[in-house]
């Protein structure tokens, strides 16, 4: 069997096409290397390895959260869900082990168990509204979106129930010192971020229930009749973004050391549109956390040169919304660009 | 005040159920409802607790009604409340705009409004008792200064003002009276940045970035103690000793006193909330009886007030008061959540004075 | 069933229903079908739209049971729980794509749910290279070309994502394949595909259903045809003894009664 006629004539320009795709796969790379040489030149100091310590640190809390919902919608499912959860986990975290009024002020012998015992408290936390989340899309076939938004409003709630609408602060020095140390001068968290997302990497593109995520997410038919037990994928795509948001909450409670009724609200928004921006699908099944992590490290980017510059707050908000309506344009421009040429 | 703070906090529908706690005077002269704004926020429900032991030394019963937060609820509470015909409602607005008809509604049923720390100015009600914000921020710049002063030996320096959610007015007011103040004095340089949503993490972020850029700064003005834990806890990460920045925060949330105590922050220029609730029971005869008031200084709670005829209504603003550390641990300082016994005795005194 | 033009009495010998009844309810779906598929050997079923050929599928596949008679797989009578039960043993249904996920590359399909994995640490690591390799040799074998197994589905032609299901079901040793119109949607270049596909799998002693409307097909590929009508298998011969006319006659129930003596 020969290749057909149209298969001959296609086959020259395969090459640069491949090109073309390759960089249109990976442009948030691009965009994130010009951003950053552009602020560097025309923003005073910006171009000091300190600012680019805190834009990977600072992205700690939305890179998590993006990392798990990155999973969620590649597995064709939502989770509006995961800054509720964040913050949940953190209070969790605070009051377990707050000196301050609102807190139980948990001081175990010795006193470093503060570190493992609330870490473990706060996953639990994850995974009680990960299963949740699971029980009401999976089992009650609730559409994903507006059981995951019950979830948000509902968690949310459960905070500033925890909190009594109060501060909880102090918090033990173990526990501090995972936001406040640093191994060969980069901060701990900045190296937890680019571990969550190395292990994520791996797990997603390595390892048999990555390939089912992205399977169940393109055509959850297709691999149900190959035998694979989709519903459970699914529930574990719950349990992980929760699990993912709640870690991300335990690291927030170190390093704002407690926590508050309002923490961490805003970054569903963020980590959404680094998810986005990344080159997600929300179709489901398509997307890589390189993107994702280019995607989290330009918002943050840009966060920080705001922040450098004497601009108002509401032009981060706009540049960012500007990047996610440019993102999805990009992801339609690129499905176009394959169906007219590969 | 503190409204966008909480506001975010309005999604919490989950949560909004009211507390109510009625007196158990049955032969009180009539019922009092004091609507707030939201139960997740520790000023409001303090501004509850203290101001129930009064009207009920006064012989009124009092109700707390939570609005979660939300306008068109606590325009319903306003309907509801009116059937039941009480003397007056107490209201912290979610949003005064949204409730215009309600009030009109509620004074052509003969019932008193009282505007309670969040000014009502476009339709008139019958007293206002606020804490003056920007007042408050003008303090802050002030004593923010001298402590440069004393330090560095003149007024010169660098502030980072972390603003609150800049569509909140409580932080726009703090600001304003925060910069013109310090605008008298030329070489202290001000870089102002704003927290959306009051979010303690974005405080954070903002100080972070700013050290990293600019060493050399020497004071930090954070609009609210809600901010402080966070921020913080990045200046420790940065190497920073309590001590080593001077920090003033404008509200007096209990994030503001724990720092106080433990030495990282000097002062706070706290919202009066007693004193403001205490102002409601002091003239509340006279509001109930449709007294006419005198313009005038008043001492409310030991504080220096001021009563002015506004055209909404007569008004009192009272100051912001010092926290430092000796006097953090008054009860009289609302972030210490200890509900002061004020004698309502006192208050009528005040209010006699006023005829 | 002296109604029926049958011949061999019950086909070849790997598959048969014996009997065959399906009701639902008062509505009889089939009745009293007997049918035999053998080894290496391509069976075309055809018949109107409602003439019983899903029923028959969804009995063979095990989505339901008949209401009476039985099926025998391999000379062993066999009760299917569900259609997992049926592929175990080697049945495989294949309808149009939904078998496949257009968002990985072939290889992910071609090993989905039995994909090939080492331990590293105790961790299940996907061993992408061994799969690409044998799923490079499996489709060459196939006579399916594809510029690259690492190619998504969604770049492949229908024709060849057909292939990587059948290659799919030869290398994993399937035996009965079913394919439900298997030619719809498909370009005159990629039906002839298709139809090479299907002989070179029944070559290998495989045997297969095909379920088309399309009477041109079924006569280029099947070795015997079989129609169904309200129900009844009404024909039941080898294609060689048939001519268009008859067969659509059997499907239409039009002209002659042929099939009835």
């Amino acid at each position: 069997m020969s290749l057909s006629d149209a298969t001959r004539q296609t086959e020259p320009r395969a090459g640069s096409l491949r090109l073309v795709e390759l960089f249109v796969d990976n442009i948030v790379w691009a965009i994130l290397a010009i951003t950053l040489l552009a602020f560097c030149l025309f923003i005073p100091g910006y171009g000091q390895t300190g600012i680019f310590l805190n834009i990977v640190e600072q992205s700690a809390f939305v890179g998590i959260l993006s990392v798990g919902l990155s999973i969620a919608i590649i597995s064709g499912q939502i989770d509006l869900s995961i800054e509720s959860t964040m913050a949940l986990a953190a209070m969790a975290t605070a009051v377990l082990v707050s000196s301050s009024a609102a807190g139980f002020g948990w001081t175990p012998q010795p006193l470093w168990l503060v570190v493992p015992g609330s870490l473990l408290v706060a996953l639990c936390v994850g995974l009680a509204v990960g299963s949740f989340n699971a029980f009401l899309v999976i089992r009650l076939k609730l559409n994903a979106f507006i059981a995951t938004l019950g979830s948000y409003i509902l968690f949310r709630g459960a905070v500033v129930a925890l909190s009594g609408g109060k501060t909880v602060f102090g918090l033990p020095s173990p526990l501090r010192a995972v936001a406040l140390s640093k191994v060969l001068g980069v901060p701990l968290l900045a190296w937890v971020t680019v571990a969550v997302f190395l292990a994520f990497t791996f797990i997603l593109t390595k390892t048999p229930f990555g390939r089912y995520v992205y399977l169940v997410g393109g055509n959850p038919v297709a691999p149900f009749r190959a035998g694979i037990r989709v519903r459970s994928v699914s529930a574990a795509a719950f349990l992980l973004s929760a699990v993912l948001a709640a870690f991300a909450g335990w690291l927030l409670a170190t390093r704002t050391s407690g926590a508050t009724p309002n923490l961490g609200i805003g970054m569903l928004f963020e980590a959404f549109a680094a998810v986005v921006i990344g080159g997600v699908s929300l179709k489901g099944g398509e997307g890589k956390l390189s993107g994702v992590v280019a995607g989290v490290l330009l918002l943050s980017s840009i966060r920080t040169a705001v922040n450098l510059l004497m601009l108002q707050p509401h032009y981060t908000q706009m540049i960012q919304g500007g990047l996610v309506i440019a993102a999805m344009l990009l992801d339609s421009a690129k499905h176009s660009i394959r169906s007219r040429y590969l | 005040m503190h409204i966008n703070r909480r506001q975010t906090l309005a999604l919490l529908a989950a949560t909004a159920a009211a507390y109510s706690t009625t007196g158990a005077h049955a032969e009180a002269k009539g019922a009092v409802y004091f609507l707030i704004p939201d139960s997740g926020s520790l000023f409001y429900t303090q501004a509850g607790k203290v101001s129930q032991p009064l009207l009920e030394q006064l012989g009124y019963t009092l109700d707390v009604l939570d609005a979660g937060n939300k306008a068109e609820l606590q325009l319903n509470q306003i309907d509801n409340v009116i059937n039941l015909a009480p003397k007056a409602i107490i209201i912290a607005a979610v949003d005064f705009d949204a409730l215009v008809p309600g009030i009109e509604k509620a004074r052509a049923a003969g019932i008193k409004v009282i505007a309670f720390d969040r000014p009502i100015t476009n339709t008139p009600v019958d007293f206002t008792s606020i804490a003056g914000v920007t007042e408050i921020g003008a303090a802050v710049a002030r004593d923010m200064a001298e402590r440069i002063k004393q330090r560095k030996g003149s007024y010169a320096g660098k502030i980072l003002q972390i603003m609150g959610d800049p569509g909140d007015n409580y932080a726009v007011q703090l600001a304003q009276g925060f910069d013109s103040v310090i605008a008298g004095y030329p070489d202290i340089e001000v870089t102002s940045k704003a927290a959306q949503l009051w979010e303690p993490t974005v405080a954070a972020n903002i100080a972070q970035d700013y050290l990293t850029s600019q060493g050399d700064v020497d004071a930090i003005f954070y609009h609210s103690g809600y901010l402080a834990g966070a921020v913080v806890s990045v200046l420790e990460a940065m190497g920073k000793k309590p001590g080593d920045l001077i920090i003033v925060d404008g509200d007096g949330d209990p994030g503001a006193i724990a720092q106080i105590k433990a030495g990282w922050q000097q002062a706070s220029i706290e919202a009066p909330l007693y004193a403001e609730a205490f102002a409601v029971a002091a003239f509340f005869e006279n509001v109930v009886n449709g007294d006419k008031m005198v313009e005038g200084n008043y001492d409310i709670l030991g504080i220096g007030s001021k009563l002015t005829i506004e055209k909404w209504s007569p008004t009192i603003t009272i100051p912001g008061q010092l926290i430092d550390p000796a006097n953090v641990d008054d009860a009289v300082h609302w972030g210490n959540a200890i509900v002061p016994d004020l004698k309502a005795k006192a208050a009528a005194e005040l209010a006699v004075k006023s005829k | 069933m002296s109604s029926t033009e049958t011949e061999p009495k019950h086909g070849g010998d790997l598959l048969q229903l014996e009997n065959v009844t399906m009701r639902y309810g008062a509505i009889a779906a089939l009745q009293d079908v007997s049918l035999g598929v053998a080894a290496g050997e391509v069976v075309a079923l055809l018949g109107d739209n409602g003439a019983g050929k899903s029923t028959a599928i969804k009995i063979i596949s095990g989505s339901v049971k008949p209401t009476s008679g039985r099926l025998v797989f391999e000379g062993i009578p066999r009760e299917f729980e569900s259609p997992r039960a049926s592929k175990e043993l080697g049945i495989e249904i294949v309808y149009q794509d939904l078998s496949i996920c257009m968002n990985v590359d072939v290889v992910a399909n071609f090993f989905m749910g039995r994909e090939l994995v080492k331990r590293v640490l105790g961790v299940p690591v996907l061993r992408e290279r061994e799969m690409q390799r044998i799923t490079e040799k499996v489709m060459a074998d196939g006579g399916t070309k594809v510029k690259s197994v690492r190619q998504n589905a969604e770049h492949l032609s229908g024709g060849q994502r057909q292939a990587i299901e059948l290659n799919r079901f030869v290398y994993w040793g399937g035996k009965l394949v079913v394919l439900d119109e298997p030619f719809a949607a498909l370009g005159i270049e990629q039906v002839r595909r298709g139809l090479e596909n299907i002989r070179r799998v029944r070559d290998q002693g495989l045997a297969v259903i095909i379920v088309t409307h399309n009477l041109h097909h079924a006569f280029q590929i099947a070795d015997r045809l079989v129609v169904f009508r309200q129900g009844r298998l009404v024909l039941d011969k080898s294609t060689s003894d048939c001519t268009h006319e008859t067969v659509s006659q059997a499907i239409t129930g039009d002209g002659p009664p042929v099939q009835i003596q």
